[in-house]
């Protein structure tokens, strides 16, 4: 598929109405490491999956999961700086909402300054339209638990379930196949790696990282880390699973 | 003082030496004020309305300069009207109070004002917050202000109490205020005065002839 002359800026449309530039920066989202949003029964977790490119590397370091504030927690899919770039806009916008009208922002305000930010640069000639997806999860008293994707077009919409990246084909079907609304966050530990595990089918012999963040009624519903653990365990069972499902093909 | 004094000379800077009142009962919470605005010793407005509507289910008593206090509700009615927007929601109170606040701190020198936000939100129930001339922010269960409060904090200490019903907290509102105008030049008129509850706001309007105290 050419966009012939119409790609090459993100100011121009298409005959049929596309905008190429967007449609691109989506590409370069849909090519990088998975990243999944769940709502559970009892909270809401996001994971992503982080390939070890070298032995050089330091365990968990090119965090891809961050807190925006003490409840709100932003996970990145696609190019790792353009997606610090929002998030930085999101930290910002989130504390001085906080400043000035004394609440937490509610997600679905976050989400909604965020995704013009993101809208903002499919707009003019001048700039390139973000290469990320980010995916923000978050829990205030009134609102509860909320989960949101902001694509690079500059769409954002609520999921009690989202995914971006390479395996997303892989995970949707699972979400399709699991009920994740009435696990509770540790149960479903295991199916978030099962996901992570099989979204990087074709690189099973590349070591991974998985990173795994929660906001549960466990954890005083504060974004934290879902300890290593819980994490190391969560993988080890859920290569298990994969192992039986793959026996019993 | 004659008529062309008024018109000539300097104007006293419209004030609203006062007495307003804001008191949380089980339930709710009652505010109270006069209804003079003097302009040094002429009063340009006896029969004023100084219980602000901010929103549903907040509003704000203004003392001191009646242009300074009347531009700030304005700015503050107008921010919380679009966050209330964007919100989807009531606002709360102490968001309110946090509008206001900013103003009075950041042009604390050029302004003279001193405003009560009370309200009701679905997140804390009633709420009163009194923001002083400079701009701190206090959150207490009753609050008096204006020049006429000066004259009733002796009545205000002795009468109050906690978890008052309805009729408690409105009769003492009711004869608090009408002490201060008893007493107070800069205060006077009629008595107004609001019930704010969850569900419904009840104005209501003491004519002279009914001021308890006089």
């Amino acid at each position: 598929m050419s966009g012939s002359m119409y790609d090459l800026s993100v100011a121009t449309y298409s005959q049929e109405g596309r905008i190429y530039q967007v449609e691109y920066a989506t590409k370069a989202v849909e090519n990088s490491e998975t990243v999944i949003g769940v709502k559970c029964k009892d909270g809401v977790i996001l994971g992503a999956e982080k390939q070890k490119f070298s032995r050089l590397l330091e365990d968990n370091t090119n965090k891809r999961i961050y807190n925006i504030d003490l409840q709100t927690g932003m996970a990145l899919c696609g190019k790792l700086p353009d997606g610090r770039n929002i998030l930085q806009r999101a930290k910002a916008e989130s504390s001085q909402y906080q400043d000035m009208y004394a609440i937490p922002a509610s997600a679905h305000v976050l989400s909604d300054r965020v995704a013009q930010y993101v809208h903002a640069y499919t707009m003019y000639s001048g700039v390139r339209p973000f290469g990320s997806a980010t995916f923000i999860a978050s829990y205030n008293t009134f609102d509860g638990y909320e989960l949101y994707m902001i694509e690079p077009s500059g769409n954002k919409y609520a999921y009690h379930a989202c995914t971006h990246g390479k395996g997303r084909a892989v995970c949707k079907s699972e979400f399709e196949r699991r009920n994740f609304k009435d696990l509770t966050c540790q149960e479903a530990l295991v199916y978030i790696a099962k996901m992570l595990i099989l979204a990087h089918e074709e690189f099973k012999e590349k070591k991974y990282e998985y990173e795994m963040t929660w906001i549960t009624d466990n954890n005083g519903r504060k974004h934290q880390n879902v300890p290593q653990d819980l994490i190391n365990n969560a993988v080890q069972q859920a290569e298990q699973l994969i192992e039986q499902d793959q026996i019993g093909e | 003082m004659n008529y062309t004094d008024i018109l000539t000379s300097k104007f006293e800077p419209e004030t609203t030496g006062t007495t307003i009142m804001a008191v949380i009962y089980d339930g709710g919470l009652i505010i109270g004020a006069d209804s003079r605005t003097s302009s040094g010793q002429f009063v340009a407005d006896r029969c004023a309305d100084k219980i602000d509507y901010v929103h549903d289910r907040i509003f704000c008593l203004r003392s001191g300069s009646a242009a300074d206090t009347q531009a700030i509700a304005k700015y503050v009615r107008y921010y919380i009207d679009a966050h209330a927007q964007e919100l989807g929601r009531l606002p709360a109170v102490a968001t309110a109070a946090n509008l206001f606040r900013n103003f009075l701190y950041e042009y604390k020198d050029s302004l003279s004002a001193a405003i009560i936000v009370a309200g009701w939100d679905p997140y804390k129930g009633p709420q009163i917050f009194t923001l002083p001339l400079g701009g701190s922010v206090i959150e207490q269960k009753w609050s008096i202000g204006g020049s006429g409060s000066t004259f009733i904090w002796g009545f205000c200490d002795s009468n109050y109490k906690e978890n008052m019903t309805l009729q408690e907290a409105r009769a003492f509102v009711l004869h608090a205020v009408a002490h201060a105008m008893y007493r107070d030049g800069s205060s006077g008129g009629i008595i107004r005065l609001l019930n704010v509850t969850k569900d419904k706001i009840e104005r209501e309007f003491i004519d002279y002839k009914d001021v308890p105290v006089k």
